[in-house]
């Protein structure tokens, strides 16, 4: 005695959003009805394990038949077969392109290729969230990537366009596109310490101020690529630390600003010449796509680093980067004040948003 | 005569992937109607293509219109080898060949192909000139409408009732042709979907031409059903209920239309709700030509009856007149008697009083006498001449007779509630008619005595007098306890009263209703050709005794009396029976409160075997209470008449009852005139009173929150909300081999209960809810398999006001029913003279035409353009009155209506469409009927694992068919389906090869609603003069 064929077919389609959670997760029927059980949903409805596994099973294939739509999320507004309410729709595709911060971590910066997607298990096991889980959301990176890497204009509009997603993750999915485009390398142990929203607000800085389409919108090129023509000019930030004059002028322009406003000046003082050059050199490289690679990896060792070791607090470095960055403006000899600061201003927040435990 | 259709192909969307290599598709499509085909330009490479195609005219007859649909195909243009079809689009024109229903066809529909469901969707324009044709001798019926809702539409009245319609139709099966050898599954599908539509074409058009016949001009409770006879046949049945019905509106009146009926006729014979006291009938001179008008009545065929072979009539027919009743009172005098004669004659004259309706307008159903019903077993065999089914006929013949003769021994001569249906195995097949014995008032039929005379008999009774008993106390066709009405005391009434109607609004009722089913499986020996219909026909008697008894057991155990929409199904299988029996149980103030239910042993002498009764004995009292409890069962006079137990005097302990079929002088002992009430006892010696127990107490009742009953609503509830959730469950369940009729009996219970579990689960968002009309369906698809299917809405009330008619009894309730038809009464009349107040010309000129019309051939034409400007006027108004409305819904005017509805959801570009079993929308108000939709798919896969197995196939399938029927309904300017039903769901599989086939038949009427508050709104601004209440037409 079996039950061979079990379905529901409401007008407006019915979706748990438990059960539907636990189907983005990876459950499977079994594991979700155990799930549900313990949730309590049966003393609350007088419902028997039973009908626990005709609803899960049910939810679940109604999720699979709409998964082929919220593949192109456009199409659910306009499809026929499933008739589900505006703000239900909206739930379905947020929830189905949200990500796990810890997935995502792994994934970050590499390329999302085939190859990557067999490594999947490995971040499964390591992370705990569920190969299916993992897949999905691996699946989405890509196909996000895939359809924005082509198109023109700004790629946050394009991905909330695309895919109908809401500000803060079309954000989020901008940060994941960009990563991976450029390739930043964001695995190293050294780098393990940063969340995702730190990368995340870094690619923000990047694409709205190193990208093409940051100082012209009009432009034919997008926001995926950085400014050639910038990396290019950044070469000539060099003489800051080149120029034996400049350099000196330089610290001793920074170092009278800073006097009696910190408890580490003299730190600061000793470390002046080997910052700078750090930050320098790494303008200085950018123009090689492997160096641009290793750019947060390289903020951290030569900057970040440093600064903790010598204990200073955030407060410190914004202190001492603002006052870098204003002193350098001062100086006679130094023409390249809007490279500059395109340069800095990022620079500065993105190391201000890492400088954490 | 001609007609003019033109379709436009416009575009297509998300179109499927054709061509492997460009991953595109070249489509182009295919506009077919009848035998004229056009086609469109091939759009290269695309799967949105913009086709934009000129009008494609095809000029027909309109019997072909009727009968035809428009077939569209969309094709992959191949330049080396056959095109390849994506899918195809029926349409179903007739509703653009009714002035009143809608005017175009515009908008996306889902291009569907039976092998791989819905690919896309095709943007279309379709819309019908038609030249109003005259000729009395014409094969079309156009103009004639068609309602599934089986009460009178919510924007209509009704002038007239003329009665009963069937028709039925039969060709070859597609499927079991020769050729079908050869041809692809798809072809013979589409062969198939194809001949249904034109079946149910050409039946419709057959119903309408007998309801022109009749006077009629619309068909109301209209119930078409397939029999797959398989090797002997397709047979396509419909019935129905004629009727002359003017609409009330907003707009200015569009009453008149090309129909036979005499005009004078439709303006003066008084409608629903126009007797009340104090208000003035719609003056005018009597009409004259009365008996002239219309010289036939007999809807039937002239069919004879002598056709069928003497081999088939093999059986017969349990009989079964349930129910009880009460007698006429001695008060009622001859003129009673006499007013019953005359309604009695203008009945009789009809070959079969019989009305497909379950709710009427007040004052139109007098009295009910019970449940009738009929079954009868046939061999089915090859229908030889598709152009003459007189077997078919024939068979049903025999059955209404036979229902028609236990109406009358019931003292009616009317049956209201009317229903057919068949259950089919191999060659084996059982027809079954059942309804509901009554007394009608003969106000709206059309050879009724004068109204005046009449009114006698309506002031007695608004609230109790349905269930005064119609037949002769003295001569009492079945056994039964009589008493005297609980409300008005005058009349007798029964003890129990089954129907197959929905409770009347006006109806005085205690507490609020549930759903009672009964459920039962019978096995059987598998046989072939006659010993096998024998067999089955020895067994029906029994299942149905069985169902009965369950039924009552339940409904005593629910401390209710009456059962509303009574259902019977009964499903064959080569090894066993099937029945489902579902109702909603009421407590019917007017009817004497049930005694609790009695245990008896046999054998008292055994102290354990007493224990064991008294256990059992209590556990019954326990539910009895916990359930008035639940349904809000107090009623006032139960404190007052039974002190005390239930526990009857010895003396009765010792006899042994059964169900209430009594020996006959066991009745008359009964103490009539105090209404006593005594226990129903169960005797619990014999088995399947244990198993009845057993039954009575695994009953689950409804988790918190929830009511369910499978009429239209619930008794009880009234402040529905607007959030409504329509719903199809099916399930399938595979038994093991080797069961007793016990352990089928408790799994297919178990099976129903679980299924009913789920429901409440899933819906368990929109509690406080109620399940309204829960229509469960069994079938047998093969050996050891059962199979339910379940259609019904969920509907959201609040709980916050209180439910004030459950606990009134009597007269409140009574006078504020009387004042709500006073208000709405008060509200048709002033928007009758406002309208033809405001449009002088074109009622009583226009009619004056229609009048003459019949000879002179010249006045045609002028005709003619009086219609066409009337349908201009009637075209403007509503625009005037529907621009106002914007928001509320797509509306009635095409292209402007398509542009709108796609800008008005910015969210979404797809309108909703709300569905729903019932006849109305909670806090809406239908302003129009677009046209009734009746479809009918196919659907198969031999890629069944693929698909996500049995489930994943039907699932997607039914999806599907709502996903068509909204498409369509859209497509007609609708935002609503109402009178939904799915009337066929035939699922077969064979998952050793991977495959699988499903059939889905299902109806309803495509509807425009608007929101009762923007209604408000919107009259206010279109006529302000008119004051009307909120709820004016929606009486709930």
């Amino acid at each position: 005695m079996s039950v061979e064929l079990d379905v529901f077919v409401g007008n407006t389609t019915i979706m748990d959003k438990e059960v539907y959670q636990l189907w983005l997760n990876g459950y499977t029927v079994n594991d979700a009805v155990k799930v549900r059980i313990e949730g309590g949903v049966m003393e609350e409805c007088e419902a028997s394990a039973e009908v626990l596994l005709s609803d899960t099973m049910d939810q679940y294939r109604t999720f699979q038949m709409c998964e082929r739509l919220l593949h192109h999320p456009a199409k659910l507004a306009n499809q026929l077969l499933f008739q589900i309410p505006p703000d239900r729709q909206a739930m379905l595709i947020e929830r189905y392109y949200a990500f796990d911060d810890s997935f995502v971590r792994e994934v970050l910066g590499k390329k999302l290729s085939k190859g990557t997607k067999k490594d999947l298990d490995d971040v499964s096991i390591k992370t705990g969230i569920m190969l299916k889980s993992c897949r999905r959301q691996f699946d989405n990176f890509k196909r996000v990537f895939k359809v924005v890497e082509e198109l023109k204009g700004p790629l946050v509009e394009n991905i909330r366009q695309h895919f109908l997603l809401p500000d803060p993750l079309a954000r989020d999915y901008a940060a994941i596109v960009f990563f991976a485009n450029n390739r930043f390398e964001t695995g190293k142990k050294k780098l393990q310490y940063l969340t995702f929203q730190d990368f995340a607000f870094c690619a923000g800085q990047l694409i709205n101020n190193w990208t093409v389409g940051a100082v012209d919108n009009m432009m034919e090129d997008m926001d995926v690529d950085l400014d050639k023509e910038f990396l290019q000019d950044l070469k000539d930030l060099k003489i800051l630390i080149t120029d034996k004059d400049l350099l000196d002028q330089h610290k001793s322009l920074v170092c009278t600003a800073l006097r009696g406003k910190t408890n580490v000046f003299n730190e600061m003082e000793a470390n002046f010449k080997n910052l700078s050059r750090g930050l320098v050199n790494i303008a200085a490289k950018l123009i090689n796509a492997k160096d641009v690679r290793d750019f947060f990896i390289d903020l951290v060792e030569k900057f970040i680093e440093p600064c903790r070791s010598d204990k200073l607090t955030s407060i410190d470095v914004n202190l001492y980067l603002t006052h870098y960055t204003n002193s350098a403006h001062i100086l006679d000899t130094f023409k390249h004040h809007t490279v500059w600061t395109r340069y800095m201003g990022v620079i500065k927040s993105c190391i201000l948003r890492m400088y954490h435990d | 005569m001609p007609g003019k259709l033109k379709a436009k192909i416009v575009a297509g969307r998300h179109l499927p992937v054709m061509d492997r290599a460009s991953d595109l598709t070249d489509a182009f499509v295919e506009v077919k109607f009848g035998n004229t085909t056009f086609k469109t330009d091939v759009y290269p490479k695309s799967l949105n293509p913009q086709w934009n195609s000129e009008w494609f005219k095809f000029e027909v007859d309109d019997e072909d219109l009727q009968d035809e649909p428009l077939q569209i195909t969309v094709l992959d243009h191949d330049t080396y080898s056959a095109n390849d079809s994506i899918g195809k689009v029926y349409i179903d024109i007739d509703p653009l060949l009714c002035s009143e229903a809608a005017t175009v066809i515009s908008g996306w529909l889902p291009i569907y192909d039976t092998i791989h469901g819905i690919r896309g969707e095709i943007n279309v324009l379709v819309k019908v000139d038609l030249f109003n044709d005259l000729n009395r001798f014409r094969q079309s019926s156009c103009g004639v409408k068609f309602f599934c809702t089986t009460s009178v539409p919510r924007c209509y009245r009704a002038v007239l009732v003329h009665g009963f319609v069937e028709e039925l139709v039969v060709n070859e099966d597609p499927e079991y042709q020769w050729i079908d050898r050869i041809r692809t599954p798809r072809a013979s599908n589409e062969a198939r979907q194809r001949l249904i539509f034109l079946m149910s074409g050409e039946l419709q058009r057959k119903i309408g031409l007998k309801v022109l016949e009749m006077g009629g001009n619309a068909v109301v409770g209209y119930l078409q059903c397939f029999d797959l006879e398989g090797e002997s046949g397709l047979v396509v049945r419909a019935i129905g209920t004629a009727c002359t019905l003017e609409k009330i509106s907003t707009f200015p009146a569009t009453a008149t239309h090309p129909s036979n009926s005499s005009p004078s006729k439709d303006m003066k014979e008084p409608g629903f709700g126009e007797e009340a006291p104090g208000v003035p009938l719609s003056s005018g001179p009597p009409t004259p030509l009365r008996a002239q008008t219309f010289s036939s009545f007999s809807p039937s065929k002239s069919y004879s009856r002598q056709s069928s072979s003497s081999d088939t009539e093999l059986s017969l027919t349990p009989k079964t007149g349930m129910g009880s009743g009460g007698s006429v009172g001695k008060e009622a005098g001859p003129l009673k008697a006499l007013l019953r004669q005359q309604t009695q004659s203008a009945l009789e004259q009809r070959e079969y009083p019989f009305f497909t309706l379950t709710a009427f307008p007040p004052g139109f159903l007098l009295h009910v006498g019970g449940v009738v019903s009929a079954r009868s077993v046939k061999l089915l065999d090859r229908i030889h001449n598709p152009d003459e089914p007189e077997t078919r006929d024939a068979w049903w013949e025999e059955i209404r007779q036979e229902i028609k003769s236990h109406a009358k021994a019931l003292g009616c001569h009317a049956v209201v509630g009317y229903s057919e249906s068949t259950s089919i195995c191999e060659e084996v097949c059982i027809l079954s008619a059942s309804g509901t014995a009554a007394i009608l008032s003969s106000r709206f039929m059309q050879d009724g005595p004068p109204d005046t005379e009449h009114r006698f008999e309506e002031v007695v009774s608004p609230g109790c007098g349905f269930c005064h008993i119609p037949y002769d106390e003295l001569n009492i066709p079945f056994p039964a306890q009589l008493t005297y009405c609980y409300c008005c005391r005058r009349y007798k009434v029964p003890d129990v009263l089954f129907t197959t109607i929905d409770l009347p609004n006006e109806a005085n009722v205690t507490g609020k209703g549930c759903l009672i089913q009964a459920r039962l499986c019978r096995t059987k020996k598998k046989a072939q050709g006659e010993g096998n219909a024998t067999a089955i026909s020895s067994l029906l008697p029994f299942l149905e005794y069985e169902l009965h008894t369950q039924l009552m057991n339940k409904l005593k155990l629910r401390s209710m009396n009456a059962l509303f929409g009574l259902r019977i199904q009964i499903s064959v299988g080569e090894t066993m029976l099937l029945g489902i029996a579902s109702a909603t149980g009421v407590y019917l103030t007017a009817l004497p409160s049930p005694g609790g239910i009695q245990i008896a042993g046999k054998t008292p002498s055994d102290i354990t075997y007493e224990q064991h009764i008294s256990t059992m004995q209590k556990k019954i009292n326990d539910t009895i209470a916990k359930n008035k409890e639940l349904h809000d069962i107090n009623p006032p006079e139960v404190v007052e008449e039974i002190i005390g137990s239930p526990i009857p005097e010895p003396r009765q302990r010792s006899r042994l009852f059964r169900s209430h079929s009594e020996s006959s002088d066991e009745v008359s002992e009964l103490d009539l005139s105090h209404g006593k009430k005594d226990a129903f006892v169960l005797e619990i010696d014999d088995t399947d009173a244990v198993e009845d127990i057993h039954a009575l107490l695994t009953d689950s009742p409804t988790p918190a929150g929830f009511y369910s009953c499978n009429t239209e609503i619930m008794p009880g509830i009234q402040n529905w909300t607007s959030a409504i959730q329509m719903f199809t469950s099916v399930r399938v369940f595979r038994l093991n081999a080797n069961l007793t009729n016990q352990g089928l009996n408790k799994i297919f219970s178990d099976l129903c209960e679980n299924l009913l579990k789920s429901l409440y689960f899933k819906l368990r968002s929109m509690v406080p809810c109620c399940l309204c009309h829960l229509n469960f369906t069994v079938a047998i698809p093969e050996d050891e398999l059962i199979q339910v299917a379940v259609t019904a809405v969920a509907m959201s009330f609040d709980k916050e006001q209180p439910l004030e008619n459950g606990k009134q009894s009597g007269e409140k309730t009574l006078i504020k029913a009387v004042t709500e038809n006073d208000e709405q009464l008060q509200f048709n009349l002033e928007l009758n003279a406002e309208t033809s107040s405001s449009n002088p010309r074109s009622s009583p000129k226009g009619l004056s035409e229609v009048g003459s019309h019949l000879s002179a051939r010249d006045r045609c034409s002028s005709w003619i353009e009086q219609l066409k400007l009337k349908a201009h006027t009637i075209r403007r108004g509503s625009v005037k009155t529907t621009s106002s409305l914007e928001k509320a819904s797509p509306l009635p005017e095409g292209r402007s209506r398509s542009l709108r509805s796609d800008r008005s959801y910015s969210g979404s570009s797809v309108a909703v469409v709300k569905m729903t079993p019932l006849s109305f929308i909670p806090g809406a108000k239908i302003i129009k009927y677009l046209g009734i939709i009746n479809m009918f798919f196919i659907r198969e896969t031999s890629s069944l694992r693929e698909e996500g197995g049995v489930s994943g196939f039907l699932h997607t399938f039914i999806a599907e068919v709502f996903a068509m029927v909204r498409a369509h309904v859209a497509a007609l300017g609708g935002n609503a389906v109402v009178s939904y039903s799915m009337k066929e769901c035939v699922f077969m599989e064979n998952p050793n090869k991977n495959q699988a086939q499903c059939l889905i038949n299902v109806s309803g009427d495509a509807v425009i609603f608007v929101r009762e508050s923007e209604l408000d709104s919107t009259l206010v601004q279109t006529q302000s003069a008119t004051t009307h209440p909120s709820n004016g037409g929606e009486g709930t």
